[in-house]
Parts: C-alpha cells; sequence; structure tokens
C-alpha cells in the first residue's frame, strides 16, 4: 500500500423551500451537505479531480415538531487518473430524513443517503443549553461497493 | 483495485452564539473501521449573518491524518426559499494496492 493525494474541488448550489426571506437562526446555515461534501469517488488511482454538483432541497413541515426533509441532484465529476488522460462521470443522489424537534432545546433527526455507490446512514442529536452553548453528538455508517 | 468498504463514525460537536449574527462552532470525530486506518478529525467553523439576516456566511475547516477539508458557503435568501453556493477542497490520501495493477 502506498499514499496517493486526492483533491476534488466542489461546486454546488442548493434551493431550500423556506417561509420567507430570512434565513432562520444562524445554526441553521448549512455548512457541510452531505450531499456534496463526502469522500465518495475514488476509481482507481486517482491524482485529482473536479466535480460539479446541483439540487434541490426540500423541508417540508409534516407536523408541528416533525419535518421531513428530501434532496436530490445531479453530479459530475472530472477525474485524472494515474495511468490515463482521466475521465468523466455523471450520476445523480438523493437524501432522505427526518427531523423531530420536541422543543427549543433537543432536535432529533436521522437521514440516508444514496450517491452513486456510496451510501450514508446517520442519527443526529442537538441539545440546545439555552445559554447561547449548543453540543450534538452524531453517530453514522457508511458503504461504498466498488 | 477493491476501494469498497465501510466507516462507522462518531462525531461531537459544540458551537457557541456570540451573537444572534456570529456563531463559532468546533467538533471531533472518530472514523472507525475504515478499510484504509482509523482516523480522528478536528473540525472548526464561523457562521456568519449579514443585514437583516437575509444572506449569510461560513466557512469551515476539518483535518484529519489523512484528510483535509475546506469549505466556505455563502447564502441569500428570497421570497420562497434560499440559494446555497458551497466551495470546498478536499484532499485526502489514499491507499492503493499496487497488486492490482500488476
Amino acid at each position: 500500500m502506498i499514499g496517493d493525494i486526492l483533491r476534488d474541488i466542489k461546486f454546488s448550489i442548493n434551493y431550500f423551500s423556506v417561509d420567507n426571506v430570512d434565513l432562520g437562526k444562524i445554526g441553521e446555515i448549512v455548512v457541510d451537505n452531505a450531499n456534496t461534501f463526502d469522500l465518495t469517488y475514488a476509481y482507481g488511482a486517482i491524482k485529482g479531480g473536479d466535480k460539479v454538483s446541483s439540487g434541490l432541497d426540500f423541508d417540508i413541515k409534516v407536523a408541528d415538531d416533525i419535518k421531513l426533509v428530501l434532496g436530490g441532484g445531479i453530479e459530475n465529476i472530472d477525474y485524472n487518473d494515474a495511468y490515463t488522460s482521466g475521465d468523466s462521470v455523471t450520476h445523480s443522489y438523493y437524501n432522505v430524513g427526518m427531523d423531530y424537534q420536541p422543543d427549543n432545546y433537543n432536535n432529533l433527526s436521522v437521514n440516508y443517503l444514496k450517491n452513486g455507490t456510496f451510501e450514508k446512514y446517520g442519527v443526529n442529536y442537538v441539545h440546545d443549553f439555552g445559554n447561547k452553548v449548543k453540543a450534538s453528538l452524531s453517530l453514522y455508517q457508511t458503504h461504498q461497493r466498488q | 483495485m477493491d476501494i469498497s468498504g465501510q466507516d462507522n463514525g462518531v462525531t461531537l460537536n459544540s458551537s457557541y452564539q456570540f451573537s444572534n449574527n456570529l456563531e463559532a462552532d468546533f467538533g471531533i470525530s472518530a472514523i472507525l473501521n475504515s478499510q484504509i486506518d482509523n482516523d480522528i478529525l478536528i473540525r472548526a467553523g464561523l457562521k456568519m449573518l449579514f443585514a437583516s439576516s437575509s444572506s449569510g456566511a461560513a466557512i469551515s475547516v476539518e483535518k484529519g491524518s489523512e484528510f483535509q477539508k475546506v469549505i466556505a458557503t455563502i447564502v441569500k435568501g428570497y421570497e420562497g426559499g434560499k440559494i446555497k453556493l458551497s466551495v470546498a477542497q478536499l484532499k485526502k490520501i489514499m491507499g492503493i494496492n499496487f497488486s492490482d495493477f500488476t
């Protein structure tokens, strides 16, 4: 085994369904979206690559304290193989999730992502201590088949 | 070359909101049972909201022994939704088995 370096530059544009112009609480800005930023693809000895993805995400309120999260999109990856001139792959991805927030201090969510040969199952719990401090615990499992 | 595998991960994250428009967070993740190696990732991020909370930006840096990720995000709200543009750079050290090429 040796080490090689994979570098990806990824762009994504996501559209979120919300009620008004206000983005909401600052903590609701999504920083790291599993749909777009995961270590998913490596076919052969990759020297590097570029990935462009775009998709739609929807937050659907099904009850006062339950929200359904749906998302999907398409990705294109141009990668540079160590032994050829490179290749291009285009495929789709989707994710489903459920978000349960019984009060302002507790939030539990489960999610599933399918992205080509990559799958991710996750559960996340966030507790707001009410004094501007929040803490979260996440558990996840990934599968990648080639 | 077979790179299929399974990872199990656990992440602990905490955040502090300095004001309505500024929040910082810090996290640590453990990746277990990786086919290549186990790893510990450290992550730090900063989120900002701009005037009237109709736009925002965030940046986060995550680093492990074999992995580094930087994400910059800007968000703009419109009536009925919001649009997010994110740019990220990832760097990962991969394991390659040369026996697969012989």
